[in-house]
């Protein structure tokens, strides 16, 4: 298994982006190049769903927080979902819970309304 | 304005411009203090908006061309921006061999890099 | 038991997976808990980034010294690169307000909430951390 696997699906004015495996300094460029042509293309709503992100370093979330200001930049959304455990804490743990939208699942996600 | 040995480094508004002293960059020693001087910049002294004056160089070695790949690198890790100006014909001519030119943005003279350079958001 | 282990890579970022995986493998063995694996995961992925990215500035010519020694109750990794060090104790707080929204600078405070003890040696190109074995929590 690859220890970062990306999966890219866009429905009705929606981007789903499924993230699992690991985001250390060994993979953060893939990550970076998948959300930057997300991003690039100036799509609207980005749901980032880490439910199965086993590990994050500060270089992931390096990358998470350069493509939500991209996103902010040209008035898009992009969230988080699927947090827990360990995973959740680092994010709490670098109050970066404060900066990015977290949510539990991605149901909340998509229903959630613009900050 | 600092004095480094190697680099002049000036502050022009939210931007750092670096002027290169030296003529030639090309041995080994060189390559590796100038590369450590302007990593420190991102480093240590968290400076993110960089323009690269080549006015002086002349002459400018492969070796030399790896750092800046790897400090531009660098640079977009931080959301920072890097651009070069002032740039010899006979230096452009292998950025553009190597296709660099299109990796780095690459300005005629340091008025024109200066204005590219995206605004702190209000 | 007691003894070190020693791995040296280059400075090259794809490397740290590897190092950080076969660890990892090495305190299952040991019956770490799943928390103090993440843990030591996560603080050995961020001490080996600061290596090969500050200390040796992917310089694939240096390279970076991995030492780690398990004793009864704890893991002890040291990272060592070739670089000239840095001033640990002048870093930036990353979740201050002007620094919160900033790409990096959060390596280093991981490490020292995830770690037991995070020391370096006084020219600060070495880090040394250690992780206890922590306690399974009984499945239910």
């Amino acid at each position: 298994m690859k220890p970062l696997e990306i999966n890219t699906e866009k429905a009705e004015g929606v981007t789903f982006v499924t993230v699992s495996g690991y985001i250390t300094a060994s993979e953060r460029d893939d990550l970076d190049t998948a959300l930057e042509s997300l991003t690039d293309e100036h799509e609207k709503f980005i749901i980032v769903d880490l439910k199965d992100l086993e590990l994050i370093t500060s270089d992931g979330l390096g990358v998470l927080i350069r493509a939500h200001k991209a996103a902010v930049e040209y008035g898009g959304r992009f969230v988080l979902c699927g947090l827990k455990g360990n995973v959740l804490d680092v994010f709490r743990m670098t109050a970066l819970d404060k900066v990015l939208q977290l949510y539990d699942s991605v149901d909340a996600a998509v229903n959630s309304a613009p900050a | 304005m600092t004095d480094q040995e190697r680099l002049l480094v000036e502050p022009v508004n939210e931007v750092t411009v670096i002027t290169f002293r030296d003529k030639k960059i090309l041995d080994e020693a060189v390559i590796q203090e100038v590369g450590d001087a302007l990593f420190d910049l991102v480093d240590k002294q968290y400076k993110t908006k960089l323009l690269l004056n080549f006015e002086n160089v002349e002459y400018l070695s492969s070796a030399a061309l790896g750092k800046l790949i790897t400090l531009n690198k660098r640079v977009k890790e931080e959301n920072g921006e890097l651009k070069l100006c002032n740039i010899i014909s006979e230096i452009y001519e292998v950025f553009r061999i190597t296709k660099l030119n299109r990796l780095f943005e690459i300005y005629d003279d340091m008025e024109q890099a200066l204005r590219r350079f995206k605004r702190r958001e209000s | 038991m007691d003894a070190w282990h020693s791995l040296k890579i280059p400075s090259i970022p794809e490397k740290i997976h590897d190092v950080e995986a076969s660890v990892a493998e090495v305190l299952e063995e040991h019956d770490f808990s799943g928390n103090a694996i993440f843990a030591v995961r996560l603080a050995l992925a961020e001490a080996l980034a600061n290596a090969i990215k500050h200390g040796n500035r992917q310089d694939p010519d240096k390279q970076v010294s991995v030492k780690f020694r398990i004793e009864n109750s704890s893991v002890t990794i040291s990272v060592r690169d070739e670089g000239e060090g840095f001033d640990y104790n002048n870093l930036p707080d990353p979740t201050a307000p002007d620094r919160l929204e900033l790409p990096s600078g959060r390596g280093v405070l991981l490490m020292r909430s995830y770690m037991d003890q995070v020391t370096y040696n006084d020219k600060g190109n070495e880090v040394t951390i250690v992780k206890g074995r922590g306690v399974e929590k009984c499945a239910q």
